[in-house]
């Protein structure tokens, strides 16, 4: 029965993923991240030279940890996420409500399901792309390969299982518990002086290579998901609450939305009253950016002219887009256009006004970030502007390849490259600018605005051109 | 507004087609203002895709149509801000409460201040203890019942329902039948997919009888009344007789 459940599961997502562009173009999507890690091997040699090769692996598997925690993260989510956006009708998952099976098999075979496509779709490919450079260049470390394989696919689910766990704590014990309890352990390992690695085992277990940190790797990853599949139950069973009518007032407040208000009002509703509320736009801000500060400290102290608030900022505008993601998570173009007056691009534009509603957040990130570094005012001027520029033209970029369903057609190979190809370019002339000249960045973002500007025109454009709504 | 003369709803030889698949080959009708039009068909033959088409969701490969004079292939916005739909698939916004979908249906269409219509809503198809309930946490039926309130909320000269009574209880059914009676009797129009023969049987004016994507047979049910003739037996004489 749970076989047949995970078949079935594996079945519709595959469905789902091809039906919107085709398969070929989403099985093209890990042959296209191979591609970018065989390339981005070749700078090994050359980032060993400025990095240790050891803080180098550090940096990935940390990476995978964050990126396994933030897909758990999503995947909690998920439930409430597919729900609404699948219906009852088409979710295996809610659809087998009726069948005999219990809610832990259900949920064990989800996460199985995404596990499977995550590891096929993300980690597998980076590791191929790598061992094909290493097997044509580098064949010393081919023994790597297998190795790397492992502690990376562990390091991926590690981060899971310990988001797993924590939403438990959280559903059982409440919030304050589920901050603690990290905060706990870090406090520790912070006043016992035990290394930052430690607390990552598949990390140790690439360094060391030896069968006890393997075993307690693999514990480390069943015991909290054990655990959390053990006390599911009440956070699972449906919540029917009630709530409070805010619709009309909150779309009475943002009247200067004017034929958006009721749009912008229910986008932010869903934002609010989704799991996690409006923190969960912070916290996948933060996520990406601790990660890449943690980075850059790293590089910086290596090339001595740069100037860490004006890449941060570059790093913050391209990440900002995750705010319009976010705003499009939680419906269905087709469910406007079945019933509405409403065109796509109505919608899109609902969207860009809820996007504009809450990117001061950026902003006043890069302020904390300027006031904890003490960094020159010139050089706050510069940053904002920078941000202002990169913000606008990703959030451009995203509505026009991501239209209203972005999470899910970035896992189109021509759109993953296409974002690459517009993205990365626009990224790269702002660092290089960043490294040379700050009026010359601040110039060069203050002419992003106007291109962002007529990218999101061509996006509302190819909203209503297209008819594939049904998603 | 459409004389008395000018139909409601026109088709001339629609077609749409999805690559190699055609749901909808080159279909004629046309629905006259007070008509409850029925049309009747099995899975797969080309319902949903009509309603798509005259609702402006959808683009037709070929032909064209008129809904209140309008085209929705031009102007898909505007035949939808004058009729009401009940889609195949009930998809309101999760993160809505019931009472909050329907302000924001009328927020959307300009209705102003719709609070009297709404509670009269949840009190005639008996769902006010659902007011303040999520949409993602309704059963299926009262989703229903819900669709059907957010369609003629705004008191639509046409209404296009696909499938809706599905999966209500028989009393809910009654009332939402004598509802659909009682707005054609007043002037309105409503186009009515289903498979269901003897609901069909009991509401429509006229009905017509697709497969494979073409109309094969079309008739006025008091015809058949007068001849005695079961809509089962229309039905299964037009299949079979091909
Ligand atoms: N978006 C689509 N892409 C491809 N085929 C479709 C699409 N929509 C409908 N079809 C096909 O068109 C035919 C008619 O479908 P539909 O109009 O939904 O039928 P009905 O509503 O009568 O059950 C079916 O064979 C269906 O598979
Ligand atoms: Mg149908």
């Amino acid at each position: 029965m749970t076989l047949e459940l995970f078949r079935a599961m594996m079945r519709e997502e595959w469905r789902i993923h091809s039906s919107l562009f085709g398969s070929a173009m989403f099985l093209l999507f890990p042959f296209v991240l191979a591609a970018f890690s065989f390339a981005g091997s070749f700078f090994l040699p050359v980032l060993s030279l400025i990095v240790p090769l050891r803080t180098l692996a550090l940096l990935v598997h940390s990476t995978f940890f964050l990126f396994g925690a933030s897909v758990g993260s999503f995947g909690l989510l998920g439930r409430e996420v597919l729900n609404r956006r699948f219906g009852h009708a088409s979710l295996v998952a809610f659809s087998s409500r009726s069948l005999p099976v219990s809610e832990r098999e259900i949920l064990t075979s989800f996460v199985v399901k995404d596990c499977v496509y995550y590891l096929a779709l993300w980690v597998f490919p980076f590791v191929l792309g790598f061992a094909a450079a290493s097997l044509a260049f580098y064949p010393i470390v081919l023994h790597w390969v297998p190795l790397v394989l492992l502690t990376l696919s562990l390091s991926f689910l590690f981060g899971l299982s310990v988001v797993f766990l924590l939403s438990t704590i959280y559903v059982r014990l409440g919030k304050f518990a589920a901050v603690l309890a990290p905060g706990v352990i870090v406090a520790a390992a912070v006043a016992l002086r035990i290394p930052a690695e430690t607390l990552l085992p598949p990390f140790l277990l690439l360094l060391g290579q030896d069968p006890f940190t393997f075993v307690l790797s693999t514990l480390l990853i069943l015991v909290p998901y054990a655990l959390s599949v053990a006390f599911l139950e009440a956070d699972y069973a449906a919540r029917e609450r009630r709530h409070r009518e805010r619709l009309a007032g909150a779309a009475r407040g943002l009247g200067f939305a004017r034929n958006l208000s009721f749009l912008v009002a229910k986008d932010l509703l869903d934002l609010y009253r989704s799991e996690g509320g409006f923190g969960k736009v912070l916290f996948t801000l933060l996520l990406p950016l601790g990660l890449t500060s943690a980075i850059l400290s790293v590089f910086l102290k290596f090339i001595p002219s740069a100037d860490f608030l004006l890449i941060f900022s570059i790093f913050l505008g391209v990440i900002s887009s995750s705010i319009y993601n976010w705003l499009t998570e939680f419906d269905m173009a087709s469910a406007y256009g079945s019933t509405l007056p409403l065109k796509s691009s109505d919608v899109m534009r609902g969207k860009v006004f809820g996007y504009l509603l809450l990117s001061p957040l950026s902003p006043l990130l890069l302020l904390a970030v300027a006031i904890a570094r003490g960094s020159p005012l010139a050089s706050v001027a510069a940053a904002l502007f920078a941000l202002a520029g990169t913000c606008a033209y990703s959030l451009a970029i995203t509505a026009l390849l991501g239209g209203l369903a972005p999470n899910i057609l970035l896992y189109n190979a021509k759109n993953f490259l296409l974002y690459f190809a517009l993205i990365a370019p626009v990224s790269l002339v702002a660092f290089f600018l960043s490294l040379s000249s700050a009026p010359g960045l601040a110039a060069f973002c203050a002419f992003l605005l106007p291109v962002s500007l007529v990218f999101l025109r061509k996006a509302y454009r190819r909203a209503d051109s297209s008819e594939a709504l049904y998603f | 507004m459409p004389t008395a003369k000018s139909p409601a709803i026109l088709a001339s030889n629609m077609m749409k087609s999805y690559g190699p698949v055609e749901a909808v080959r080159g279909v004629s009708f046309s629905v006259a203002p007070g008509e409850l039009f029925g049309l009747l068909g099995p899975n797969g033959s080309g319902k949903t895709t009509i309603v798509r088409l005259l609702t402006g969701q959808i683009r037709p490969s070929d032909g064209s149509s008129r809904v209140l004079g309008m085209d929705p292939a031009k102007d898909p916005v505007g035949v939808r801000s004058l009729v009401g739909i009940i889609p195949d698939q009930a998809n309101p916004p999760s993160f809505l409460t019931c009472e909050e979908y329907l302000e924001f249906v009328a927020g959307i269409r300009k209705l102003g201040d719709v609070s009297g219509s709404i509670t009269a809503w949840f009190d005639f198809l008996e769902f006010s203890g659902d007011r303040k309930v999520l949409c993602k946490d309704l059963s299926q039926g009262t989703r229903q019942k819900l669709m059907f309130a957010q369609a003629f909320l705004h008191k639509p000269a046409v209404a296009f329902i696909d499938e809706p009574l599905i999966n209500l209880d028989p009393i809910i059914q009654e009332k939402i039948k004598a509802y659909m009676k009682d707005h054609v009797a007043r002037g309105g129009t409503i186009f009515f997919c289903t498979h269901a023969l003897e609901i069909a049987e009991q509401l429509c004016t006229r009905v017509a009888i697709i497969e494979k994507g073409r109309i094969i047979r079309e008739g006025r049910v008091a015809d058949m009344r007068k001849r005695r003739e079961k809509l089962s037996a229309f039905f299964m004489r037009a299949v079979r007789g091909r």
